[in-house]
C-alpha cells in the first residue's frame, strides 16, 4: 500500500491507502443528498456509507502494517485525510478508553453539522476507529467553529 | 425499545409474512418472517433492506409533505406481495403482505388506530 497518495494523470488514476478514488465537490453532493431525501435519511444514508468505508480501509491499514500501533495506524489515517483533501485532521485518544475520542478537521472540505455533511467526514473515523479498537464507535457531538474553519466531533463507544 | 412486537403485526391477518422495524437511524429492531411461511429473499438481504430502503423510499416521499399534509404510508405493489413503508412515533414499519386487497385494507386501518394510540401514549407522557 502506497504511503502517498497516487495521482496518475496519464492512467486518470487517484489511488489513497491502495484504493481508487475520484474526486468530486463533496460539499455539493451533501446539500444535493439532503435535499433529495431530508437532512435526517441523508445522514443515515452517508453515515451507512462512510461508517463502512472508514472501517474497511483501517482494517487493510492494520493487515498491511500489524506491528503498527493504534496511534501510528491513527497518524496514517490522518494522512490519507488530507491527501483526499478533506481537511487538516487532529485526533486526540483519550488515557481513559472509555471517554469520547476528539476529532477536529480545520479547513474542511465539507462544512456541516446536520444532514449528509454531518456524516461525510466523521462517519469515516466512527468506522475506522470501530476497526481499531474492535467496538462500535458512533458520533456523538459535532459541531463547527466558523471563526477558526474547523469542524469537531466527539466520537464515542456505542 | 420497539414500539411494537412482529406477532402482534401478524395477528393483524395471516397474509402479513414478514415484518421490519427500524430506528429513524437505520437500527434494526426487527427482521422477522412469520413461522412456516417461506421467504422470497433472505433474511441477510432483508437486514441490509430494512436498514436504508424503508428510510430512504419515505424520505423521498416526505419532500411533499409540506404541500400535502404529511405522509401517512408508502405502499408498493410488488409481482409477489405488497410492502407497506410506514413511520410509526419515531420509528419505520415496514411490512410485506400477500397480494391480497382485503388483506391491505384490514392492515392500513389497522396501522392508522396503531398510529393514533401511539401519538395519544406521547401526548399523555
Amino acid at each position: 500500500m502506497s504511503e502517498d497518495a497516487v495521482w496518475d494523470t496519464e492512467k486518470g488514476e487517484l489511488r489513497i491507502l491502495g484504493q481508487r478514488c475520484t474526486a468530486i465537490d463533496a460539499q455539493t453532493l451533501c446539500n444535493h443528498l439532503d435535499s433529495l431525501v431530508g437532512v435526517q435519511v441523508a445522514q443515515v444514508i452517508m453515515h451507512n456509507l462512510e461508517f463502512r468505508l472508514g472501517k474497511s480501509d483501517a482494517a487493510r491499514l492494520r493487515v498491511e502494517k500489524p506491528e503498527a500501533t493504534v496511534r501510528e495506524l491513527v497518524e496514517h489515517l490522518i494522512k490519507s485525510d488530507r491527501l483526499s483533501g478533506a481537511g487538516i485532521t487532529k485526533v486526540t485518544l483519550p488515557e481513559n478508553p472509555e471517554n469520547p475520542i476528539l476529532v477536529e478537521v480545520s479547513n474542511p472540505s465539507v462544512k456541516g453539522t446536520t444532514g449528509a455533511a454531518k456524516a461525510f467526514l466523521f462517519s469515516w473515523w466512527a468506522g475506522a476507529l470501530t476497526a481499531l479498537h474492535d467496538k462500535e464507535f458512533d458520533l456523538k457531538h459535532v459541531a463547527y467553529d466558523e471563526e477558526k474553519n474547523e469542524l469537531k466531533c466527539q466520537i464515542a463507544v456505542r | 425499545m420497539p414500539v411494537l412486537t412482529a406477532e402482534e403485526v401478524f395477528a393483524v391477518n395471516d397474509k402479513i409474512r414478514w415484518v421490519g422495524l427500524i430506528t429513524a437511524s437505520g437500527g434494526v429492531l426487527v427482521n422477522h418472517m412469520r413461522p412456516g411461511v417461506s421467504t422470497y429473499t433472505t433474511t441477510e438481504v432483508d437486514e441490509e433492506f430494512v436498514t436504508l430502503g424503508p428510510l430512504t423510499v419515505l424520505g423521498v416521499a416526505e419532500k411533499y409533505s409540506k404541500y400535502l399534509n404529511g405522509v401517512e404510508d408508502v405502499v408498493v405493489h410488488y409481482g409477489l406481495v405488497i410492502h407497506v413503508f410506514a413511520r410509526l412515533g419515531s420509528q419505520i414499519l415496514d411490512v410485506s403482505i400477500e397480494k391480497d386487497n382485503d388483506a391491505l385494507s384490514q392492515f392500513l386501518n389497522w396501522l392508522k388506530k396503531k398510529k393514533t394510540e401511539l401519538q395519544q401514549q406521547d401526548q399523555s407522557r
